[in-house]
């Protein structure tokens, strides 16, 4: 490629203005725009990049900066505004405050972090010993979206003790190992609870993230997105864009028409629409100008010829097929209906059993979309080098797909592309596919010879959507008198929106999931995915699976009323062992259901609690059953799953490369233990270097719950290697048997001598010296033959599943519907904790996004296929205030599989909370809600129902 | 292009900010609370010059705000009332010590709206000046189709659609609730506003707009609100806040209530006023819950009184629900304010 010739016309600047700033104890100087905000001044004009911008309209609270010591949204301040007031901002900080939500585990993805802290730090400058009400109170302008808040209060309090209650908040800093707590018996490391090797990085705003990369010459870009739910597309005129004095580059559809879908099997996707726009916010073309404000104008001056064509707006018009959302398939077909997948498998004798139950359930359930919200936005920066090399910066937490399918897309060879995932700003599965913006931001790259990024607004966020998949679930099921589950059937129809994403899967998982940790006799499911004209669904944690967990466990409840049976017991008695199979033949080698129901039991104080409180109180249980990681690969191939490369040097530190996406989960961290634990270094001199296509091995990201499981025994494999040339060096060396050197932290020694001992990093260089070679070893994770020896029986399939078990207390108040959740009991069984802070945030966080979709959460369009609150004022993420006080207890059931015993922890714990809410509900108020979310509205309505059943005709 | 726009005055920015992302607005800003402040600032006693108002209440209440009960009693000439310059923050309001000792209902309320942040950036009159938060107005991707009412179009969107957060007491052609919570709070002690060039309006007068649906409030184009008076506290009263929402903070509520009731020395209530905001286009007054608490002793029939809290109520279809929060609210701003301590006697 050769350079493009500079733009035919001058870009416009917009006039602007000097001013004198203090930021951070120093003056400074700066030309920008009057109507720039101070946000837009500190990250784009001093590189102050740590400030974040999250909703840039006042709701989130991620860009708060401190202004004369107050937390202030900088969003919303104009910069010339600010006169000569001190702004701080995170990089300015003490690192005090930072520190403690570093060794708290506060932090995951980090995002919302640096304003986090901004506003804990002002509270307390003034209050330095503050309750936890108060701590609530002034963080509730800080939305977060991975921690439940549970962590970020603690390290509050941890602050205020650590500056013992009036120290100086700017006390020099003090180094906390990664790993600070005592290891599990028997374990050098492993069980210690630790910060995360990157966390402080989070804390002081040092870390980068895909919007504070900004390349020289980089231009921005800007999708044009229909106002249309359905329409043909007859004809866009994009000449008056082009033409706009600062705009590089134009583009659409029609220059990439392939199609492309994260599921290899089902490509009905197009970068931007050719034929069709099947959504509100569906791309029609792409602009790359000087700055964003240009941009945005050359989109206003496109013209596109819509043919309006009546949509398809719920699952009976999607049914019906009163209009064709895809006229064809992705084959060429022509289709006649709307129906994207259909999933129809039976286990057994349904019916028969039904009809020999003693007591039988049946219901319909619908569970509201809702969607991801992470704080951060989706966010691209392409660069197409002179050489014919991209590289593409993206949020995404699937590099190595992300990596295919641009290869694709984009007619280039894979092996002239490279995909690095920044730190990233949270996920839960919103980033887990290719998305229109970073096809653009390279095609634009190339067009424009010059790096380009993309930046989604939070609208564009809410409309590329990619969540929760709204599903209706007909729902039978039928018991012995004595408690045990004989059948379950449940005809479930989801509502898909415009395009397959993970569809085929989404439908698989929506009866695949459900038959553990309660065993049943008998099941069938079908599950019908059909496309509306709506946002396309995808997956959001627990994929597919939460919705008819809500749907099973509120009539487990059912039966139990029946039986008369306390609904704890009704779950002991049908609870499988480990080594059991499920009825759909699945083999789940380890289960805690046991052990989680008997520790929520006890902790909430469930006998003579539950069934025993006034009205408008109550306790409700459920539980339930996940994944660790999805047992093939989205494309069949006998590669490793998962890759671990480490090299050592000799100044005693070793590197990983591994291409896992750590998306705040903590995978990184994860990596450093399982390398201290089998090299006897420490955990602080593992230097984890992950998800750039270039520099790391191939994992296949953060899904499906695989990372610790798949990703962990890959890194188990390679240390272990490592591990053993250490020995055998050591061994050789000291003229002993391999068998009779030990490895602690930080020395190895020989275990027949006392007091002979060589430090770890001595033992590197001996095997480096031995070996002849830099020091290097690899591990993987290949593809086990596990699942049902039928058509789909692959899917769901897990070497492991975690159990999980929630009681949750109720308050709903009569009067106006309004629930509360007082208290949520949770026992999570993740195998071996390999760090339990981290797993307690995955379980947190859980328990926090499956509240918010009990109660608030939905993600619901009008007639027009508008969203209904596109914004985080609108779209109610619970707050500090409302999230309830969670109390998580760790179950390790050792699985036989994982590495260490090792399994999942950051989805299966958001499954139980939402039929638990239901259930206490109707422990409090003896009402049964089958819809979500639980808004005031409709409590109420079931409260009155209620009432006007029992009131005398 | 014509001439250069006039610049729209920005005092905290949150909902100019908000609306400008959405392509609502555009065009240079006059930033009202630079280095000269262009509106007051501070809150000050304020003394009326003329005798307080007749017990005759605005007309642009609405029919629920023209009660003839629902007046304040004239306060004696020696008490000072508050001067809330147009450019106090919420935070400072929320925590005056002579509105939260007066006026504990509107201290309450200004301190549980938005956020922290919110509260420290947003001003009194920038909160009674908002747009509403109707997602027909506000969206950039609703602004390819036919705009609404508020957006210059001819008909309110909400009506036919998505209305489950709107009004339960239609007073049309917009649903959308008014947005501001001082507002309601402020009705209870039928606040004045004071424009530039020293005109006084009722409060109510500036909520609505009546004359022009479109519109939000009534202050003309190019004016600038300077202020918001309060009469005197008389000793005695107590008021309160409640709010009924979906979730606790950074929330406009379904409903919320400001109750303040006038007790006499022997103990029954001389005078009431209760206002609900989230369930109309404009704040309104509650005259039938107000009558029945004349003249009972403190803390009785107040739920017989908040029964009658929804005699307004025309729901749309789908709000329905809100007459139940508009009882609940009302009457637990009534349990709040009956036990909330009195104002105390102003100090000579």
């Amino acid at each position: 490629m050769t350079q493009p010739a500079a733009p035919t016309s001058a870009p416009a600047r917009r006039p602007q203005r000097v001013l004198t700033l203090q930021v951070n104890g120093e003056p400074v100087e700066v030309a920008a725009p009057s109507t720039w905000t101070l946000l837009e001044v500190l990250r784009y004009k001093l590189g102050l990049t740590g400030t974040k911008q999250g909703c840039d309209k006042g709701d989130c609270g991620a860009c708060t900066v401190l202004v004369d010591g107050q937390p202030v949204l900088s969003c919303c301040t104009l910069a010339a505004t600010v006169g000569d007031k001190a702004v701080t901002t995170i990089e300015g900080l003490p690192i005090r405050v930072g520190r403690a939500f570093d060794i708290a585990g506060a932090l995951q993805c980090g995002f919302c972090q640096p304003g986090m802290i901004c506003s804990a730090h002002a509270l307390l400058s003034h209050k330095p010993d503050p309750s936890v009400s108060e701590i609530r109170a002034a963080l509730s302008g800080n939305l977060c979206r991975c921690t439940g808040y549970t962590k970020i209060i603690e390290a509050v309090q941890l602050a205020a003790k650590d500056l013992g209650g009036h120290a100086d908040l700017s006390t020099s800093e003090l180094r906390t190992p990664v790993a600070y707590g005592p290891p599990a018996e028997g374990f050098l490391v492993l069980g210690a609870r630790g910060r995360k090797a990157d966390s402080i990085h989070k804390a002081t705003g040092a870390a980068i993230y895909a919007d504070d990369i900004s390349l020289p010459r980089m231009a921005h870009g800007r999708i044009l997105r229909s106002p249309h739910p359905h329409a043909r597309i007859r004809r866009i005129d994009t000449r008056a864009a082009a033409a706009l004095p600062g705009v590089f580059a134009v583009m659409t559809g029609a220059e990439l028409p392939e199609t492309f879908c994260v599921i290899p099997w089902t490509p009905d996707e197009n970068v931007l629409c050719i034929d069709k726009v099947r959504y509100v916010g569906d791309g029609v073309a792409a602009v790359a100008a000087i700055d964003e404000e240009t941009a945005i104008r050359a989109c206003d001056l496109i013209e596109v010829d819509y043919e309006i064509l009546p949509p398809v707006l719920d699952l009976d018009a999607a049914e019906a097929a009163t209009a064709l959302v895809h006229e064809r398939d992705w084959k060429g077909r022509p289709r006649v209906d709307n129906l994207c997948k259909d999933v129809d498998l039976a286990f057994g004798e349904v019916e028969p059993a039904l009809e020999g139950a003693a007591v039988t359930h049946g219901a319909t359930y619908f569970y509201e979309g809702n969607t991801h919200a992470a704080i951060e936005p989706h966010c691209a920066v392409a660069r197409w080098s002179p050489d014919g090399k991209l590289t593409v910066w993206s949020s995404t937490q699937v590099p190595h797909y992300l990596h295919r399918e641009l290869g694709k897309v984009l007619g280039v060879p894979t092996s002239e592309i490279r995909v690095i995932q920044p730190a990233l700003g949270g996920a839960f599965g919103g980033k887990s596919e290719p998305f229109d913006l970073e096809f653009c931001a390279a095609w634009l790259s190339r067009k424009a010879g010059r790096p380009v990024k993309i930046l989604y607004t939070r609208e564009e966020v809410f409309y590329s959507h990619r969540g929760r998949h709204p599903m209706e679930m007909k729902l039978r099921m039928g018991a012995a008198a004595d408690g045990r589950l004989l059948a379950v059937d449940n005809d479930i129809r989801i509502d898909g929106g415009g395009y397959h994403s993970f569809g085929m899967i989404t439908s698989y998982y929506a009866g695949q999931i459900l038959t553990g940790p309660v065993r049943m006799d008998h099941y069938h499911f079908r599950a019908r995915r059909f496309y509306t004209n709506k946002p396309c669904c995808g997956p959001k944690r627990g994929h597919g699976s939460v919705q008819p967990r809500f749907a099973f466990e509120c009539g487990l409840d059912e039966l139990a009323e029946k039986l008369g049976m306390d609904p704890m017991d009704i779950r002991r008695k049908n609870a499988m062992g480990s080594g059991e199979r499920t009825v759909n033949g699945q083999l789940v080698p380890s289960t805690g259901l046991a052990a989680c129901l008997d520790a929520v039991e006890k902790a909430s104080g469930w006998k003579g609690r539950w069934g025993q409180q006034p009205r408008g109180r109550g306790l409700g249980v459920a539980c339930s059953m996940y994944i660790s990681g999805t047992a093939y690969p989205i494309y069949p191939n006998e590669m490793p799953q998962s890759g671990v490369q480490l090299l050592a040097d000799r100044s005693g530190r070793i590197t990983v490369l591994c291409g896992a996406s750590d998306i705040g989960q903590g995978s990184d961290g994860m990596l450093a233990y399982v390398v201290a634990e089998e090299t006897g270094i420490l955990p602080d001199d593992v230097a984890v270097h992950s998800a750039d296509t270039e520099l790391t091995p191939v994992d296949l990201g953060a899904y499906s719950s695989r990372v610790t499981y798949m990703v962990g025994t890959a890194a188990q494999e390679a240390a272990r290697a490592m591990g053993a040339e250490m020995r055998a060096a050591l061994a050789a060396h000291w003229e002993i048997p391999a068998d009779q050197v030990g490895k602690s932290l930080g020395f190895w020694f020989d275990k027949a001598e006392s007091g002979r001992q060589m430090d770890t990093k001595a033992v590197l260089q001996l095997a480096e010296a031995r070996a002849g070679t830099p020091l290097a070893a690899s591990g993987g994770y290949r593809t086990r033959k596990v699942g049902g020896a039928y058509r789909g029986g692959t899917i769901g399939a897990s070497p492991a599943y975690s159990t999980t078990a929630h009681v949750v207390e109720v308050e709903v108040d009569v009067e106006t519907g309004i629930v509360k959740v007082l208290n949520v009991w949770v026992a999570h069984d993740c195998g071996r904790a390999i760090n339990p802070v981290l797993v307690e945030g995955q379980v947190e966080g859980s328990v926090y996004m499956g509240y918010a979709e009990a109660l608030m959460e939905a993600q619901t369009f009008d007639e027009r296929g508008l969203h209904s609150g596109p914004n985080l004022l609108d779209y109610r993420i619970p707050t500090s205030i409302e999230t309830p006080a969670i109390f998580t207890k760790i179950i390790e059931t050792i699985d036989p599989g994982g590495p260490y015993g090792a399994k999942e922890a950051g989805e299966g714990p958001l499954h139980p909370i939402i039929p638990a809410i239901a259930n206490a509900i109707w422990d409090a108020v003896g009402v049964r809600l089958r819809t979500l979310p639980f808004t005031p509205d409709r409590v109420l309505a079931a409260i009155r129902a209620q009432g006007a059943a029992a009131a005398p005709a | 292009m014509s001439a250069a726009p006039t610049p729209t005055p920005r005092a905290g920015g949150t909902d100019l900010m908000d609306r400008r992302r959405h392509g609502r607005h555009s065009g240079p800003l006059l930033d009202l609370l630079g280095v000269a402040p262009a509106v007051p600032v501070e809150i000050t006693p304020w003394a009326p010059v003329l005798p307080a108002p007749a017990p005759a209440t605005p007309a642009a209440g609405g029919p629920a705000g023209s009660a003839p009960v629902a007046a304040a009693p004239p306060a004696p000439p020696a008490r000072m009332g508050l001067r809330i310059g147009a450019g106090v923050r919420i935070d400072a309001l929320a925590h005056h010590p002579a509105v939260r000792a007066g006026f504990g209902g509107l201290a309450a309320a200004a301190g549980g709206l938005g956020t922290p942040q919110i509260r420290a950036q947003a001003t009194v009159g920038g909160n009674l000046l908002q747009e509403v938060r109707c997602p027909y107005f506000r969206e950039g991707l609703a602004a390819g189709h036919t705009p609404c009412l508020k957006a210059g179009g001819a008909a309110c969107h909400a009506r036919g659609g998505d209305h489950l957060f709107h009004a339960c007491v239609d007073l049309g052609p917009c649903v959308a609730p008014h947005p501001s919570t001082l507002a309601a709070a402020l009705l209870c002690w039928d606040a004045e506003v004071e424009l530039d060039g020293d005109e006084v309006w009722p409060l109510a007068r500036l909520l609505g707009a009546e004359a022009d649906p479109r519109r939000t409030h009534a202050l003309p184009a190019g004016r600038l609100l300077r202020a918001v008076r309060l009469p005197a506290a008389a000793p005695g009263d107590r008021s309160a806040y409640a709010r009924a929402a979906n979730r606790g903070r950074s929330e406009w509520p379904l409903v919320e209530a400001c109750a303040r009731l006038s007790v006499d020395p022997d103990g029954k209530v001389r005078a009431a006023a209760v206002a609900l905001g989230g369930v109309a286009n404009r704040p309104i007054r509650l005259p039938e819950v107000e009558a029945a608490l004349v003249g009972r002793p403190l803390g009785a029939g107040l739920a017989e009184a908040a029964a009658r809290a929804d005699a307004a109520a025309r729901p749309l279809p789908m709000t329905g629900y809100k007459r139940g929060l508009m009882v609940g609210c009302a009457l637990d701003a009534l349990e709040r304010a009956a036990a909330a301590p009195p104002a105390p006697e102003q100090p000579a």
